[in-house]
C-alpha cells in the first residue's frame, strides 16, 4: 500500500479506532497485526523472506543471550574461579558467540544480496565477458533494505553486550515490521524503538494531534511538491538528448526538490503515524539543507542510515585487528602523518561503497558513494585552509557566509545526487558538462519547462510550497514546530490545519488529472 | 469533553462545507467547454410522462428531434443519450429512468454492440457524474471503470476534478449552482451544414463477433423491458460513418428475430425517410443536423403511432402545457443558433 | 611527505574514476530490457510512414490524395482524419494541436509491406516472412510504436493494416 492512497487511510483509521477502544494490553499485538495485513497486501508471496529474517535473528539473539547467561552463571556459581578460567570462558563464550551472530548475518545479508544484487551481478559477468546469462530478475519484498539493516543491527548489538535479546518471537517481529517503517525507514535501533512500542499507551490527544499535524504535513510535501515534480524529473532525465544544458542544471534543481520532499515526508508521515499510536521513532532529518558542508549535510540527512554505517561497519573496521596491521605497515612505509590516515580512510572507502550498494543494484549508485567519499576526504584535509581562511576574513563568520555555505551545499550535493536519475555513470558524466555549454538555456526559459505536463501555475505552486519549507525550516531551528503551533490561539491552529489539509486535496498532484501517461498521450 | 466535542464536530462541519464548496466550484460546468457533459444530469427535470425513452450514445442524441415528434404525432420522449454511451451504461440509464416513470417504448441504438470493454475515463464522467446516486448508478460506476479508476472518485468528483484547479474561470463560480438548459428532452440542436463527400471504404475487421458481455447486457435490456411491459426497439442512425459492417447487421437482424424484436436499421430507409446527406448532417454525415432530425423524427412518430402503444397525448392540457414550454426553448435555440451562423459562419455554442 | 599525501588521494581518486568507467554495462534489476529495434512501417515511393510521425511531413511527401474525411471525436477536442490514396488511406490522429500518423490500411495489390507481403500474398509467406502464428483468421506482428494487422481468408490476405500503438 502506498501511503498516497484510500486503501492506506482507510486501513490507518481502522488501526486506529481499534488501538485506542481495545484493552491496552493488546496494542502491540494488534499493531503487528496490521504490521501482517499492511505487507501481505503490498506483496503477500513475500511475508516468507521478512519472516524468515525475522524469526532467524530472534532464535539468533536467544542463542547468543542464553551463552552469555550461562557465562554469567558459571562464573557467578563456580567456586574459588581462577583469572584465567574466568578469561577462558568468557572467551569461549564470546566466540560462539560471534559464530552464531555471523550465521546470523550471513544469511540474512546473504538474502538480501542475492535477491537485490544478483541481477547487477550477471550483467556486470555479460559486458565483461560478453556472456549471455539470464536474468534472475527476482522481485524485492518491500522494505527489505530497511528490515534486514534493522535485524542486523539488532544481532550485532546483542552479541556486543549492549541489550539483553528480546525473549518474546512476537514482539521482535513487530520490532522488524512495524509498519510505518517498512516504506521509507528510518533504521531504528532496538533498544531505542522498544522503549515505546510495546508500552501501554493512553490516548493522549495532544500526542495523537500532534502526531497526525506531522502527517499532515508530510502528505503536503510529498503530495503537493515531490509528485508534482517527478514527471518534470523523470521527462529530463529520460530524453538526455533533447535535454542538455541548462536543462541539466534544471534537473539537479528539481531533483533535489523532489527528493527531499519526497524523503522528509514520507519520514514526517512515519514518525506522525507512530506517534499517533504512542510509539517514538527516531528521527532521520535534521534541517538538511541547512547544512553547510558535505560532513554536516550527512549529519543531516538520512541520519539512521549514517549511523548505522558508522556503528556497524566503520568503527568495527577501523578497529579491528585486521586494520591495525594495516596501519602499522603504512605507519611504517608511508610515514606517520599519511599512515595514519590510511586506516581512516579505508574504513570510510569501505562504508562509501557500502552505502552506495546499499542504495540500489547498479554501478550510479556505486560511483555516487565513492563520490560522496572522495569529496569528503578532501574537505577533511583541507580544513586547515579552511581555518586559515576563517581567521584572515572576517566576513567569513557572518550570516551571510553561513548563507553562501548552505547554498553551496545545496549545490554540491546535487551535482552528485544527480547520478541517480541518469541512465547510467557514462552518460552522466557526458551530461554534466554540458551545462557549461549554453545549450538548453534560451529554450528552457522560453516555454521549455512547461513540456513535462507542468503549468506555469504549477511552478508557482511549487514556489510558494518552497517558501513554506523553508518558513518552516527556520521555525525548526527554534523548536518543535508542533510545541511552536501548540502555544498559538485555538483559532490559528486550525486555520493553519484547514488550509493544509485544503491544499493537500485540491493542490495534491494525485489522480487522473496528474497521470503522466495520461498527459503524453492526451488524445490517443 | 463535552466542549471539545463540539469543537471538533464544528471543525469537521467546516471542513466538509469547504470541501463541498470546492467540488462545487472545480467541477467541470460544461457550459461552454465540453457542453454534451451536460446531458446526462438534464433527465430529471423531465422525467415523467415519457412515452418513448432512447437510449444510446451520439447516435441517439444528435439525430432524433422529440419536439417534431410531439408536433407531428403528440408523442413524449426523452433521449437518455451521452458521448460513446456503452451498452452497460445505456442498460444502467434504463433501470435509473424506470426508477421515475415506465415509458412505452424503449429504443435502443445498436452501435455501442461494438465496444466491448471500457475505453475512456473521460466519456464514463460524461454519462456517470449526472446520474443521481442509487444503487444503480453505483452498478454502473463498477461496470465502466477503466482500470486507472476508482469508485470513491465518483463518490468524491473533487479527488477527480481537484486538478482543474489552474483552469478555473468565472464561468466556474456563475455556475457552481446552477446551469444553463442544454438539450431539448435529450436532443443535442445543430442548425449547421457540412455536406457528406466521399465518405472511406470500411476498414476491415479481423472479427466481427460483439463481445459477451454486449450480448449479456443486450439481453437485458431486453429483459427489464419485456419484464415492465415496455416494446424495445432496437435502430441503427443513418449515418455514412463509422462504418457498420454488414457482419454486425447480420447479428443485430438475427437477435431481434429470434426475440421478436422490431430492428429499423435507418441505412436503409434513407431515401424513404427524405434524408440528403448534402443538406442534412452537420458533420459530413457522422451526424444529422436539425433538418435531418426532424425529418428522422416525424418518420420514426408516424412508424411509432401505428405500430405501437404509444399515444396521441396533445389532448391532456397539462402535458401539452408543459410541451408548449420546450417548444419555445426549441425554438429559442434555433434563432440562436441561426445568429451565430450568421455573424460568425459557425456554432461557437450550442446555446 | 605532502607527496605521499597527494600520491595517495590520487590514487584513491583513480580507482573512483576506473570503477565510473566499468559503469557501462550495469543495469540495475531490471536488466535485459530489449526495446525493439524493428519497427514495422509502410513504404511506398521512397516515402516511409512510421507510426506516431509527424503527419504533414508525410501527407507533403506523399503528395495528393484523392479524398479525405475529418471525423471528430464524440465530444472532446480530438480529430481523427482519413486521407485516401486510392491504394492505401493514411490515418491521423490528433495531440498538441498537430497530427500525427494512427494507422495505413492498404486498399488493393499495388502496393506491398516493406517485407514484400501485398493483399493476395499467400498465408505461409505472411508466416514465413514475419515468423507469427495466425490467431484465428488474422496475424498480428508487434513492434514498439506498431501493430501489423493481417487479415486473411482460405489462406489468402484480404487486409493489411498498420496500427499505431497506444500507450495505454
Amino acid at each position: 500500500m502506498s501511503f498516497v492512497s484510500f486503501e492506506f487511510l482507510l486501513f490507518l483509521l481502522i488501526l486506529f479506532v481499534l488501538y485506542y477502544t481495545l484493552p491496552r494490553r493488546f496494542q502491540w499485538m494488534l499493531l503487528l497485526v496490521g504490521s501482517l495485513v499492511f505487507y501481505a497486501f503490498a506483496s503477500p508471496k513475500y511475508l516468507i523472506y521478512i519472516a524468515v529474517t525475522a524469526m532467524s535473528t530472534w532464535a539468533a539473539g536467544r542463542a547468543i543471550s542464553a551463552e552469555y547467561r550461562g557465562r554469567d552463571s558459571y562464573i557467578k556459581e563456580t567456586p574459588d574461579i581462577t583469572k584465567e578460567q574466568k578469561k577462558a570462558r568468557k572467551e569461549a563464550a564470546k566466540k560462539k558467540a560471534k559464530t552464531i551472530m555471523v550465521l546470523c548475518l550471513v544469511l540474512n545479508l546473504g538474502i538480501l544480496a542475492v535477491i537485490k544484487y544478483t541481477d547487477f551481478f550477471i550483467s556486470n559477468i555479460n559486458s565483461l565477458f560478453g556472456a549471455d546469462i539470464a536474468f534472475m530478475r527476482f522481485a524485492l519484498p518491500m522494505g527489505i533494505s530497511f528490515y534486514t539493516f534493522m535485524s542486523a543491527g539488532y544481532i550485532i548489538d546483542v552479541f556486543r553486550g549492549k541489550y539483553a535479546a528480546e525473549e518474546n518471537p512476537a514482539r521482535f517481529a513487530l520490532f522488524v515490521s512495524f509498519f510505518p517503517q517498512l516504506v521509507q525507514g528510518p533504521i531504528s535501533r532496538f533498544d531505542d524503538l522498544s522503549k515505546s512500542l510495546y508500552e501501554e499507551h493512553a490516548f493522549d490527544a495532544q500526542s495523537i494531534t500532534h502526531g497526525a499535524w506531522r502527517v499532515l504535513w508530510g502528505y503536503f510535501k510529498k503530495m503537493v511538491v515531490a509528485d508534482r515534480l517527478a514527471p518534470l524529473v523523470a521527462g529530463i532525465a529520460g530524453s538526455p538528448d533533447k535535454y542538455a544544458g541548462g536543462y541539466v542544471l534544471a534537473l539537479i534543481f528539481f531533483y533535489s526538490l523532489q527528493i527531499y520532499a519526497d524523503f522528509t515526508g514520507g519520514i514526517d508521515i512515519t514518525i506522525g503515524i507512530a506517534k499517533m499510536f504512542g510509539v517514538k521513532v527516531t528521527e532521520n532529518f535534521d534541517r538538511p539543507f541547512f547544512s553547510r558542508n558535505i560532513a554536516e549535510f550527512w549529519r543531516r540527512w538520512h541520519i539512521t542510515m549514517g549511523t548505522w554505517f558508522k556503528d556497524y561497519i566503520f568503527y568495527p573496521v577501523s578497529v579491528s585487528k585486521w586494520m591495525m596491521k594495516v596501519s602499522k605497515w603504512s605507519r611504517a612505509k608511508l610515514g606517520n602523518t599519511v599512515g595514519k590516515r590510511v586506516p581512516v580512510y579505508l574504513s570510510t572507502i569501505l562504508v562509501w561503497l557500502a552505502t552506495g550498494i546499499w542504495h540500489g543494484a547498479s554501478w550510479n549508485f556505486v560511483v555516487w558513494g565513492l563520490l560522496n567519499c572522495v569529496v569528503i576526504m578532501i574537505s577533511q584535509e583541507i580544513s586547515p585552509l579552511y581555518d586559515k581562511f576563517h581567521k584572515r576574513f572576517s566576513f567569513s563568520n557572518t550570516k551571510g557566509w553561513d548563507i553562501f555555505q548552505m547554498f553551496r551545499t545545496f549545490w554540491l550535493m546535487g551535482f552528485l545526487r544527480v547520478l541517480d536519475v541518469y541512465r547510467d555513470v557514462p552518460l552522466t558524466f557526458r551530461m554534466v558538462p554540458t551545462i557549461f555549454s549554453g545549450r538548453g538555456w534560451s529554450e528552457m526559459f522560453s516555454g521549455g519547462l512547461l513540456k513535462f505536463g507542468l503549468s506555469t501555475a504549477d511552478f508557482v505552486v511549487v514556489l510558494a510550497a518552497c517558501i513554506v519549507m523553508l518558513v518552516v525550516g527556520i521555525l525548526q531551528g527554534r523548536g518543535t514546530v508542533c510545541g511552536q503551533l501548540s502555544e498559538k490561539p485555538r483559532a490559528v491552529r486550525w486555520t493553519v490545519i484547514w488550509v493544509l489539509i485544503v491544499i493537500i486535496i485540491t493542490l495534491g498532484a494525485y489522480g487522473i488529472g496528474y497521470d503522466a501517461a495520461q498527459f503524453i498521450y492526451n488524445q490517443f | 469533553m463535552k466542549k471539545r466535542i463540539i469543537s471538533i464536530a464544528a471543525a469537521v462541519i467546516v471542513l466538509a462545507a469547504t470541501f463541498f464548496l470546492l467540488q462545487r466550484l472545480l467541477m467541470p460546468k460544461y457550459i461552454s467547454v465540453n457542453e454534451e457533459g451536460g446531458l446526462a444530469a438534464e433527465y430529471y427535470d423531465n422525467a415523467g410522462n415519457n412515452d418513448v425513452i432512447f437510449i444510446g450514445d451520439c447516435e441517439v442524441y444528435t439525430n432524433y428531434s422529440p419536439i417534431k415528434m410531439w408536433t407531428e404525432r403528440g408523442i413524449t420522449s426523452y433521449i437518455r443519450g451521452t458521448p460513446q454511451q456503452m451498452i452497460w451504461q445505456a442498460y444502467y440509464m434504463l433501470e435509473d429512468a424506470l426508477r421515475y416513470e415506465t415509458p412505452k417504448v424503449v429504443i435502443y441504438n445498436v452501435l455501442s454492440m461494438k465496444h466491448g470493454e471500457p475505453e475512456s475515463e473521460a466519456y464514463n464522467r460524461l454519462a456517470l457524474d449526472g446520474m443521481r446516486w442509487s444503487s444503480t448508478k453505483y452498478r454502473a460506476i463498477k461496470a465502466s471503470m477503466t482500470e486507472e479508476e476508482s469508485v470513491i472518485s465518483y463518490v468524491f468528483p473533487l479527488l477527480r476534478f481537484h486538478s482543474r484547479w489552474s483552469e478555473i474561470t468565472a464561468e466556474d463560480f456563475e455556475y457552481m449552482f446552477k446551469t444553463e438548459p442544454l438539450s431539448h428532452n435529450g436532443y443535442l440542436m445543430r442548425i449547421d451544414t457540412k455536406p457528406a463527400g466521399t465518405v472511406p471504404d470500411p476498414i476491415p475487421l479481423p472479427d466481427y463477433s460483439f463481445a459477451q458481455v454486449c450480448w449479456d447486457y443486450l439481453e437485458k435490456i431486453r429483459s427489464l423491458c419485456e419484464d415492465n411491459g415496455i416494446q424495445l426497439i432496437l435502430v441503427k442512425a443513418p449515418t455514412l460513418y463509422p462504418a457498420w459492417y454488414p457482419q454486425w447487421e447480420e447479428q443485430i437482424e438475427a437477435y431481434a428475430k429470434e426475440h421478436g424484436l422490431t430492428y429499423l436499421n435507418f441505412l436503409e430507409k434513407t431515401e424513404e425517410i427524405g434524408i440528403d446527406y448534402t443538406k442534412d448532417t452537420f458533420d459530413a454525415g457522422m451526424h444529422l443536423n436539425l433538418s435531418g432530425a426532424e425529418k428522422l423524427a416525424a418518420w420514426l412518430a408516424d412508424y411509432l403511432a401505428d405500430n405501437t402503444a404509444v399515444s396521441d397525448r396533445r389532448g391532456d392540457t397539462a402535458t401539452a402545457e408543459q410541451w408548449q414550454k420546450k417548444i419555445e426553448f426549441y425554438e429559442a435555440m434555433q434563432a440562436s443558433q441561426k445568429k451565430q451562423l450568421e455573424e460568425n459562419g459557425s456554432l461557437n455554442s450550442f446555446r | 611527505m605532502k607527496k605521499k599525501m597527494a600520491a595517495l588521494l590520487a590514487l584513491v581518486m583513480v580507482l573512483s574514476l576506473v570503477l565510473c568507467s566499468c559503469g557501462g554495462g550495469g543495469e540495475s534489476n531490471n536488466g535485459g530490457k530489449n526495446t525493439g529495434s524493428l519497427d514495422y512501417y509502410f513504404q511506398v515511393k521512397d516515402v516511409k510512414v512510421e507510426m506516431k510521425a509527424d503527419a504533414e511531413a508525410v501527407l507533403k511527401a506523399l503528395g495528393s490524395y484523392k479524398s479525405s474525411y475529418e471525423a471528430p471525436s464524440c465530444a472532446f477536442d480530438g480529430m481523427d482524419k482519413i486521407y485516401s490514396y486510392g491504394a492505401y488511406d493514411i490515418l491521423t490522429y490528433t495531440a498538441d494541436g498537430k497530427d500525427f500518423i494512427s494507422g495505413v490500411v492498404l486498399r488493393d495489390d499495388t502496393v506491398e509491406t516493406p517485407e514484400g507481403i501485398a493483399i493476395g500474398s499467400k498465408l505461409e509467406d505472411v508466416k514465413k516472412k514475419y515468423n507469427a502464428k495466425e490467431e484465428g483468421s488474422s496475424i498480428n506482428v508487434y513492434s514498439e510504436n506498431c501493430r501489423l494487422l493481417i487479415i486473411f481468408d482460405n489462406g489468402v490476405v484480404t487486409s493489411i493494416q498498420y496500427i499505431a500503438r497506444s500507450e495505454k
